[in-house]
């Protein structure tokens, strides 16, 4: 592991960086979605896309990034529900896979670093108006568990942390801070590949 | 919903070609009318042109599921066409891989584009039209990698799965109108998309027309689920209660027999 290498979060409410970073020391915030989530007041690393604003560069020298895949925009109708879906897939699929993309490239090169999902479980996310939130939860833990056993080998720990709220959406993420981040930290010490976390 | 076909509309994307093509063949021979949507304009026409020579109505409209507005006005021309649809069967699809040296967030938004909002845009564009029908139904395909994400396709396996959840999710509001749902997972079937994909795995192919077969029965009963072929689906199965280090590890050695494809 290089001597500065850093601990980085995407897409996770500032609550939960601010107790992340006094658990695991200093870390960094990727800006892609800063404006989304509100800064904690952490040095920010940025997020660059090639010329053709298309492709994402690596992002050097991270050795734990934990990624977000957290919004949770409500369906309120049948009719409401394909724009709710497009908000969705944008912030827990398209952009985590970007961040993911960014970070493994430059852990590839080490041939080391560890990433964490934090995601929905979507087998609990039951009603019509979550459904947004389920698809694309399953999409991108869908994503990750293809991908992991191919980084595993590549000496990159890939794991998903699921968040199991017992009732329907919304959901006060803030509310959970303490039983997230402990969970996280758990996660990351153990290595675990998947975990549920109960929202109570 | 159990259908006669004879007389019934259905409307198809993706039926230029591939299962979506066999099974608008087997329902036209049915007695289906049926309403060809496909990006590829030509192929659209050629497919309304041959089934209409079964002697049922036919009608063809362009449009790419990636854009609301070409889907709501191809359901408008078929509509005008063909009356309101009994059916709409979203199974236009593209298919990649995902290879750790060749990450490709693009091809990755563009598989989630087309294979999970491209199925929800088409049940977005049809809710009018399948509100005038009688006993309407929507079917939407996924795949049977959406059971458990499969080496070297993790933005395909992401976006079949992330589409099953959410026609899943969106089922009661479906079923308070009135219209059926049916989530089709195929397994592997010999298409234009799979013989260009990268990933070539050492199981026999199913042809198009039997996955319409599976497709066909399936939409005739009702079922709201449909799975094929019985065999990888009862494997897919077994898979998903693997626990997921038991899993990882079966992946990888499965992985690196795939000697064309660096895991």
């Amino acid at each position: 592991m290089a001597a500065d290498s850093i601990t980085l979060f995407a897409g996770l409410p500032a609550a939960w960086q601010t107790k992340l970073a006094e658990r695991l020391g200093p870390a960094h915030v990727l800006s892609s979605r800063l404006d989304e989530r509100g800064g904690a007041g952490l040095p920010v690393v940025c997020l660059h896309h090639d010329d053709t604003g298309e492709d994402v560069l690596p992002i050097d020298n991270v050795n734990t990034a934990i990624i977000g895949a957290l919004a949770a925009p409500q369906a309120e109708s049948l009719e409401s529900a394909m724009t709710a879906l497009e908000a969705a897939v944008d912030l827990n699929a398209v952009q985590p896979i970007q961040e993911l993309t960014a970070i493994a490239r430059g852990m590839l090169e080490q041939q080391s670093g560890q990433i964490l999902v934090v995601t929905y479980d979507p087998r609990v996310l039951t009603a019509p108006h979550d459904a947004p939130t389920r698809g694309s939860a399953r999409g991108i833990f869908t994503y990750c568990e293809s991908l992991r056993p191919a980084f595993k080998l590549r000496g990159i720990r890939l794991g998903v942390l699921l968040l199991a709220p017992r009732k329907p959406g919304p959901w006060d993420l803030v509310a959970h801070t303490d039983a997230v981040v402990a969970a996280i930290a758990d996660c990351l010490r153990k290595s675990t590949l998947q975990r549920k976390l109960t929202l109570t | 919903m159990s259908h006669d076909w004879n007389g019934k509309t259905v409307f198809i994307t993706g039926a230029a070609s591939g299962i979506a093509r066999a099974v608008a063949t087997q329902l036209a021979r049915a007695g289906a009318n049926i309403g060809v949507c496909d990006r590829n304009a030509t192929g659209a026409e050629t497919a309304a042109a041959e089934l209409a020579t079964m002697g049922v109505k036919t009608a063809w409209a362009a449009a790419d599921v990636c854009e609301a507005d070409q889907l709501a006005t191809a359901v408008k021309i078929l509509e005008k066409q063909l009356g309101p649809p009994n059916g709409v069967l979203a199974c236009a699809g593209i298919t990649g891989t995902t290879l750790l040296d060749t990450l490709s967030p693009a091809k990755d938004r563009l598989l989630f584009e087309i294979n999970l909002l491209g199925v929800a845009r088409t049940l977005q564009a049809a809710l009018p039209a399948l509100r005038r029908a009688t006993k309407p139904w929507f079917a939407g395909v996924s795949s049977l990698v959406a059971l458990r994400g499969l080496p070297f396709t993790a933005a395909y396996c992401g976006s079949k799965a992330g589409v099953a959840d959410y026609l899943e999710g969106v089922r009661p509001w479906l079923s308070k109108e009135g219209i059926g749902l049916t989530v089709i997972y195929p397994g592997y079937v010999r298409t234009p998309l799979t013989e260009r994909g990268a990933v070539q795995p050492k199981i026999k192919l199913l042809e198009p027309e039997q996955a319409a077969d599976y497709i066909v029965r399936a939409l005739q009963s009702g079922k709201n689920v449909c799975q094929f072929p019985p065999s990888l689906s009862w494997g897919l199965a077994f898979l998903r209660c693997l626990p997921a280090k038991m899993y990882d590890n079966a992946m990888a050695d499965a992985g690196k027999k795939m000697t064309h494809l660096k895991y």
